[in-house]
């Protein structure tokens, strides 16, 4: 089943991208939307055959790869992973259907890119190996590097150099840290990694050579540079696979290995974490209010808001070994993982909709907007919502891991959860300025005056966007369910010391 | 008799054939044709002839000179198949350039006989015929346009430079004999059994230029220096010929030498490997990023990839010398892939060198613009292309023999040279080409090419067949 889930768009993209140049374009769109769908509805059937109450890996797959040395083709989801898959197959199938309007030339290959991307994607979430984990990690970047080059935007060079080059650094040092692991444990099984117990020192080198990776695909401030820039220079749907689904794979690394893998140096660096989290959250906030271009500023706002899922992840540690406040560590990650969801459909949406104006415009400026809401009135209704979403309203997906985060923090300490707090104030600031002055005011540009309201295509697209974003708003129980066991699951194991 | 030469049989069938291809080139029509296709035979036959021989444990033969093992049998039969790929596209570059001779078939057959004779090696004697054989073949090779500014240059070159570690490596040798009183790697192995004692210094002294003289036929820094202008000034398919099979037997040399004649003072040569490696990956990534020329550009990768073969070596393990077969032959087959990009973009008769020359070739080419991601990425290291198993094999011995310095130092050097990499992409696919028409596609080349392509995808895909075929080979 997660073979099929990886496999399926792989081969399927290739199939698109290779037959693509022979065939008129609306064919390769024709196929790549049914195949899409297919992953899509082939990962909803794997969450409804999951089951939510147990902790363990389900779907597992263990075939031999390298068997001299140790390496496995495993596979199997657990509920950290499973709504990430999801949310991969979605985002997916929104990019595929949106591409259509927004790229000219080359169509079948950016489409057959997109998939291949999607099936690496949800490798890197499914993979159990640590060396299958490796290869589809890297993999992905491939893909991407190409979307970016070929597709994006006039320094479209320089930032995807700048994008392969830094996540390429911190990968090859989560390689060495995984090798050295192996000889440690003898097994390249991530969960048996898991279970190896580990000096401090050892803990502390392992956990910084992780960090290198996943904190520069989190990202997390001061490594955080290469995202403005990647986003500003990606295509629409670039931008949107890298902030809905690219981003959490620096979460999930965080889950899947820092936490579990060494939990004492975590313990001992959270009070680090935290702080970076925070000025994540308060700093790049602030810089999100002094951007000009829209991109930039959602690219801004997704760093600080994944600041709130690293605060999440290490206020963990401050009551973990606390028996009486266990509740309030699965709160935290509860929070944070649904955040990192929540984000996946928020971003994805605020980006579609600036692909939408893009696409008319073909210019990213706030200033080079103002009164759209006259001409586009369906369309200022959408982005009212997602900009609502994004500033943390409650009743969109966007309040709910925020809060339950800030009152895990509460319970650790006031400044904390002050400070992760002003969040609300400063997303709210800089999203609806935007939104005022994109969409309110008098039409003071001809060519804005000319726009047209969206395409049903379009319409389409946002809409399932904004149907998910007020149904877990209102009822996140599906996803923080899914998952809660095997968070629980996590915490128990953050709260053992495994120094031996 | 004839028993005891069957394992040698291969090389008495090459030799043989390099004879007749030799006196096929001087027939009066057609020579150069009739002596591909008796090349061509001849390899295709050998390659069975390996296959047929292929022992499953060491054994020695001809009066202690050679020695009939999985690790040669390995070396052999990849040599081989790396020959026939060279030879095919080295025909249609040399046609198109109206070069076309006899010798180039005959030459390359000696060269390739070099490979396998420093294969199979048992004694220093051997070691020295094979390498020499290989050497003066090479050296030949590169000097065979004699009307081209830049060949001869390179050729004196080579030949001095080599003629420099030759000589280097003989009074390494020298020493050893000296010291142990025999020429036969195994005897010899037997009586150094103590790393301390009172000949040490003596023994470090010796081994120091052994090493020397590996280093200088790997090209590996500070003996690096012949490797770009070579590159750069030999025809492209004599280039072809020197970056892929001859790594073989640059590991050859070190495995024999070192694994087989001086397992004791491993701690000493390893120091040294270790050293020179990772010199060697900082040192070549480094320098190709400032390269414009595309065969200097592969000359200074070259460098750096030979520095992570160094380094399996310096783990002085079975699984690190697995690790560094592995390596040379992986590094070959991208390397064949790579140049036969460059014999496919000289198919109009020029010859492809400026990196501005790949300018917008995937528009121009989609096909070359496939190859280009496979191999620069197989390059670079990055899964899921075969490059990267050879990367993280190295890697993994190393880390388990607990360099962790050194192989920190490679994956941060590994990441310089992926920028120098991604040039090579960004030009090919990010820029629009100078002309619309698509590259002239001469003889089998792009046929060739894609199958090469091909097997890289393949064999990242599937790389258990031969990590598995180079850890049984060395164990055995």
């Amino acid at each position: 089943m997660l073979s099929l889930l990886i496999w399926l768009p792989i081969f399927g993209g290739l199939y698109v991208a290779l037959l693509g140049s022979r065939v008129a374009p609306v064919h390769a769109e024709r196929d790549a939307i049914a195949i899409a769908a297919l992953t899509f509805i082939a990962s909803l059937a794997l969450w409804a055959g999951f089951d939510a109450t147990r902790a363990t890996m389900q779907y597992v797959e263990l075939l031999p790869w390298i068997p001299a040395l140790n390496v496995n083709y495993h596979l199997g989801v657990d509920g950290i992973a499973l709504p990430l898959i999801v949310l991969t197959t979605f985002s997916t199938l929104l990019v595929i259907l949106a591409a259509g309007a927004s790229v000219h030339g080359r169509l079948a290959e950016y489409l057959g890119a997109f998939l291949v991307l999607a099936g690496l994607m949800i490798g890197v979430f499914a993979a159990l190996d640590a060396i299958l984990f490796y290869v589809f990690w890297e993999a992905m970047l491939i893909p991407m590097f190409l979307v970016i080059g070929v597709w994006g935007g006039p320094r479209r060079v320089y930032a995807t150099i700048k994008f392969f080059l830094y996540t390429f650094l911190g990968s090859v040092l989560m390689l060495i840290a995984l090798l050295w692991l192996y000889f440690q444990s003898g097994t390249f099984d991530i969960l048996g990694m898991q279970q190896q117990p580990l000096s401090l020192d050892a803990q502390n080198l392992i956990f910084w050579a992780f960090l290198a990776a996943f904190a520069v695909k989190i990202p997390m401030w001061p490594v955080h540079t290469w995202l403005p820039d990647a986003h500003v220079e990606a295509p629409t749907g670039g931008s949107v696979v890298l902030a809905a689904i690219m981003l959490k794979m620096g979460g999930y690394g965080f889950l899947r290995f820092s936490l579990p893998i060494t939990p004492d140096a975590c313990r001992v660096w959270a009070p680090l974490m935290i702080a970076l989290s925070l000025v994540a959250i308060v700093y790049v906030g602030l810089v999100a209010l002094a951007q000009r271009d829209m991109k930039k500023l959602i690219a801004y706002s997704s760093i600080s808001h994944m600041g709130f899922v690293t605060l999440g992840f290490f206020v963990v540690f401050a009551f973990a070994t606390v028996p009486a406040a266990a509740h309030a560590a699965d709160l935290a990650l509860a929070g944070a993982m649904f955040q990192m969801i929540s984000h996946g459909f928020i971003s994805a949406a605020m980006f579609l909709c600036v692909g939408v104006l893009y696409d008319r415009m073909h210019s990213r400026e706030i200033s080079a907007y103002g009164g759209v809401i006259n001409p586009m009135p369906r369309f200022a209704a959408f982005m009212l919502l997602f900009a609502m979403a994004n500033a943390g309203l409650p009743g969109t997906s966007g309040f709910v891991g925020e809060f339950m985060v800030i009152l895990a923090a509460f319970q650790v300490d006031f400044w904390i959860a002050l400070l992760a707090a002003t969040t609300l104030i400063l997303g709210a600031a800089y999203t609806l300025w935007m939104y005022k002055r994109v969409a309110f005011g008098e039409v003071a540009r001809p060519a804005v005056a000319a726009l047209k309201d969206i395409t049903p295509r379009e319409h389409l697209v946002l809409t399932s966007l904004a149907a998910v974003v007020l149904l877990f708003g209102i009822w996140p129980a599906p996803i923080i369910d899914t998952s809660a066991a095997s968070l629980h699951e996590l915490v128990q194991q953050v709260a053992r010391s495994k120094i031996p | 008799m004839l028993h005891a030469l069957a394992p040698l049989l291969p090389e008495i069938w090459l030799l043989t054939a390099a004879c007749v291809v030799l006196l096929a080139a001087t027939a009066k029509r057609d020579a150069a044709s009739l002596a591909y296709h008796l090349a061509i035979g001849a390899l295709a036959i050998n390659a069975l002839l390996v296959v047929a021989v292929r022992p499953t444990a060491s054994s020695t033969h001809f009066f202690g000179q050679f020695q009939a093992d999985p690790v040669a049998a390995l070396i052999k039969l990849a040599a081989t198949l790396m020959f026939l790929l060279l030879l095919s596209h080295a025909r249609d570059y040399l046609r198109v350039r109206r070069a076309l001779t006899g010798e180039y078939f005959a030459i390359a057959l000696m060269a390739l006989l070099g490979i396998m004779v420093l294969a199979s090696a048992a004694s220093l004697l051997t070691v020295y015929l094979g390498l020499e054989l290989l050497s003066l073949s090479l050296y030949s090779l590169v000097a065979m346009h004699r009307d081209s500014p830049t060949a001869p240059e390179a050729a004196i070159k080579y030949f001095i430079l080599g003629a420099l570690a030759s000589g280097m490596l003989l009074y390494g040798m020298s020493i050893i004999y000296g010291l142990t009183g025999t020429l036969d790697l195994a005897r010899m192995a037997e009586v150094v059994t103590v790393a301390e004692g009172p000949n040490t210094p003596l023994f470090v002294f010796g081994v120091v230029f052994i090493v020397v003289g590996i280093a200088f036929k790997l090209g590996i820094v500070p003996f690096h220096m012949w490797i770009p202008d070579v590159y750069h000034g030999a025809p492209t398919c004599v280039t072809m010929l020197i970056g892929s099979a001859p790594k073989l037997a640059g590991f050859a040399l070190g495995y024999r030498l070192l694994a087989d004649g001086l397992p004791e003072l491993a701690p000493h040569w390893a120091g040294m490997l270790v050293l020179l490696g990772t010199a060697s990956v900082v040192f070549g990534n480094t320098v190709a990023l400032a390269q414009t020329s595309l065969k200097r550009l592969l000359g200074y990768s070259t460098i750096a990839h030979m520095g992570f073969l160094a380094l399996g070596l310096a783990s002085a393990t079975q699984p690190g010398f697995a690790a560094a077969l592995h390596y040379a032959v992986v590094y070959g087959v991208v390397s064949l892939a790579a140049f036969g990009v460059l014999i496919w973009m000289g198919s109009d008769g020029r010859d492809a060198d400026d990196l501005t020359e790949l300018r917008g070739i995937a528009t121009r080419s989609p096909l070359i613009g496939a190859l280009l991601v496979v191999i620069v990425f197989s390059l670079a290291g990055v899964p899921p292309f075969v490059g990267f198993w050879a990367k993280w094999f190295v890697l993994k011995e190393l880390v388990a023999a607990e360099h962790v310095t050194a192989a920190v130092v490679a994956v941060i050097f590994s990441v310089v040279a992926a920028y120098y990499y991604l040039r090579l992409l960004k030009l090919a696919f990010f820029e629009s080409p100078d002309s619309r028409t698509p590259v002239p596609e001469a003889g089998r080349v792009p046929a060739l090419v894609s199958l090469n392509g091909l097997l890289l995808v393949l064999m990242g895909l599937f790389p258990s067949a031969l990590l598995t075929a180079c850890l049984t080979a060395v164990r055995a």
